[in-house]
């Protein structure tokens, strides 16, 4: 194929498939698009049914450069035309690939590229702050996985003692790795969030059970005393309903903290085991103080019908295309960055945070992809 | 210029009625049409030439998702203006 046709052949043609004379059709093609560059040159579009129409477009004055002589002219501005078929006949060009349509390529390397920010800003910080922020997401994630929280207290209940000498345990620390380590495999593939649930909710448990193992077969004797006096505590959290693993753990400064991430349920929970003991009123009153001294020190902003985030980021930082970093230190408590909440309490954290400098380019296309990967998770 | 007056105007011309010259332009559509889905050129003295052109898959980003979406080839039917149409557009103004 690819052959031209003249238009000798083309009236022939033209014949064939109107069935009208041959001399006919030659006339009608001269005299068709004689009228149609009188129009054009004329200055006049040219609509035709059936078949499309021919535009002239304005094309304005621009600079160039000879490519001989190296000398720049100036190309006036004039008219060009565009011959835009009717959809019939457009698609009745491209029948042969009339049945394919856009595909989405699975393959999203936007997503996977966050991870990098959030962690490095826990690793950073240091102590039993460090340990509240890190809780954040793993309270949310709890609230977000109602099976997986059910899952975890019945095994709290399950093994009473194991859970308590586990809690009691960690100034050693394994809640910490724990609690770290799994919401960085949450953020780490979140397009492949739900397909990694399963495999989460059993890694959490595998771990737990591990240390509640090794804990057993070191402080059991240490701490039996202790023991005795919390398992009252869980009896209690179980009565309340509460759902939390490690519930019983008033003892640390890091489980503390938790509480006080889980809100109001963790509160009362505090107050109980304060009327129950003294001894576990001293470290948790420390811890609280901590916690709320690292909430003062962001900045806080309303989002109102006026303001939105990436308002508050160009107040801010400078620049609206930074607001994905006030979303991420939100995340916990905001929903799709188009619909939040009027009256909601941002943190504005200070750009130092995640060592982005606003004048970076670099970092702000990074920014921006991490903006697209947002909104990219509520799409459905 | 719309439908109407051309349809007219080539009847006058042509000394046919308004329903020929109608079928004559669907005709003509239908052909070049034809042509243009063989990847056939068609040329026209003084006027100019359509051409079918293949335009090859590609990988675009969806602006608003973020997604990248394979687009697959099409053909298009363009047009070439002949050198002294052009230029008579050109200068028209």
């Amino acid at each position: 194929m690819e052959s031209k046709i003249n238009a000798s052949e083309l009236s022939a043609l033209l014949a064939l498939a109107t069935g009208k004379g041959k001399d006919l059709c030659e006339a009608f093609i001269r005299q068709f698009t004689s009228i149609i560059s009188e129009e054009l040159e004329a200055g006049e579009n040219v609509r035709i049914k059936g078949f499309g129409s021919f535009k002239l477009l304005e094309v304005e004055a621009r600079k160039s450069v000879n490519v001989s002589t190296g000398e720049e002219y100036e190309i006036p501005s004039h008219r060009r035309v565009v011959f835009v078929p009717t959809r019939e006949l457009a698609s009745a060009v491209n029948a042969p690939f009339e049945v394919f349509e856009a595909m989405e390529i699975a393959d999203v390397i936007a997503p996977t590229e966050e991870i990098p920010d959030p962690d490095p800003a826990l690793t950073a910080a240091a102590s039993a702050s460090t340990a509240a922020v890190t809780e954040v997401p793993e309270s949310a994630l709890m609230k977000s996985e109602d099976s997986d929280s059910s899952e975890k207290s019945a095994i709290s209940d399950s093994s009473d003692n194991s859970a308590i000498s586990d809690s009691s345990d960690n100034s050693d620390s394994p809640d910490i790795s724990d609690s770290s380590e799994a919401p960085s495999d949450v953020s780490a593939n979140p397009s492949k969030f739900r397909f990694a649930k399963g495999f989460l909710v059993g890694f959490v448990v595998a771990l737990a059970v591990v240390s509640c193992l090794v804990v057993i077969g070191y402080y059991s004797g240490l701490f039996h005393r202790e023991a005795d006096e919390q398992s009252q505590n869980v009896d209690i959290n179980s009565s309340e309903g509460v759902k939390a693993i490690v519930a019983p753990a008033d003892t640390t400064p890091v489980i503390d903290t938790t509480n006080a991430a889980k809100g109001e349920v963790a509160e009362s929970q505090v107050s109980v085991n304060v009327e129950e003991s003294e001894k576990d009123d001293v470290p948790t009153r420390p811890s609280d103080s901590e916690g709320k001294a690292t909430e003062k020190a962001p900045v806080y902003d309303t989002v109102s019908t006026t303001r939105y985030l990436t308002i508050i980021a160009k107040e801010h930082y400078g620049n609206f295309n930074l607001w994905p970093i006030i979303y991420e230190e939100n995340a916990a408590i905001l929903g799709h960055p188009d619909r939040i909440k009027p009256g909601t309490r941002v943190v504005v954290p200070p750009l130092s945070k995640y060592n982005i400098d606003p004048n970076n380019q670099a970092q702000i296309k990074e920014i921006k992809r991490k903006g697209v990967a947002i909104y990219a998770r509520f799409k459905k | 210029m719309d439908n109407k007056t051309l349809t007219e105007r080539l009847s006058k011309d042509l000394d046919v009625s308004v329903e020929e010259v109608e079928s004559l332009i669907e005709g003509f559509a239908k052909v070049i049409g034809e042509c243009a889905l063989n990847l056939d050129s068609v040329t026209l003295p003084a006027f100019g030439a359509f051409e079918p052109k293949k335009r090859l898959e590609r990988v675009a980003v969806h602006p608003a998702t973020g997604t990248k979406l394979l687009v697959p080839p099409k053909i298009v039917l363009s047009f070439r203006p002949a050198t002294a149409l052009k230029q008579k557009i050109r200068n028209g103004k």
